[in-house]
């Protein structure tokens, strides 16, 4: 890989890495704050916090995708999309599932899957260009 | 769709990487379209054409 994209590539996981650091904590935080803080502005933007980050995990994505050449980019692309079909069928699987008596979970599992599968093809991607 | 690519470089002594630095993209885009795992845009076609010297149909055929 020439070297300015692998550096974007690798550069886009160290900060997203660190974004998503950030955003675990803030989500632990949020989680923490609903049951032991009392109803108020505090509690609110503490629950809050983690669309901060999160939104900078998107960003950080979408700065490194302007910044490959055409071929990385289409691969790029293709992760997102097998990550879009991945989260498609689990959302299918699971709503069937819940009506049978699984146990209700969150949407946020939706941006869960999305980012491990995503994040996982990237991986792929920069340690063998395929 | 195949390509001359591979002979062109070799004619010229140039690595994947050399020709991937020559068009400003990743030796990995070089690689995939030699191997025909990958059809450049017109505007690539255009500057490997324009790269070494040929017409697109003698380097690219389907």
């Amino acid at each position: 890989m020439q070297s300015d994209t692998r550096r974007v590539l690798v550069s886009w996981m160290r900060q997203f890495g660190a974004a998503m650091v950030v955003y675990l904590a803030a989500l632990a935080t949020a989680i923490w704050a609903l049951t032991s803080v009392p109803a108020g502005p505090l509690r609110t933007s503490v629950v809050l916090a983690p669309i901060l980050p999160g939104l900078a995990l998107i960003g950080l994505t979408v700065r490194a995708y302007g910044r490959c050449d055409e071929y990385i980019r289409l691969r790029i692309l293709q992760a997102a999309a097998l990550a879009a079909i991945a989260v498609a069928a689990l959302s299918l699987v699971y709503f069937y599932m819940e009506l049978v008596g699984f146990p209700h979970l969150s949407t946020a599992w939706i941006s869960n899957v999305v980012w491990a599968v995503f994040v996982a093809r990237m991986v792929r991607l920069i340690a063998t260009g395929k | 769709m195949t390509n001359s690519i591979p002979n062109l470089r070799a004619e010229r002594g140039w690595t994947q990487g050399d020709l991937a630095m020559h068009l400003r993209v990743s030796r990995q885009t070089v690689n995939a379209i030699e191997t025909g795992r990958y059809d450049p845009s017109l505007p690539l076609a255009f500057a490997i054409a324009k790269l070494f010297r040929r017409r697109i149909e003698e380097i690219f055929q389907p």
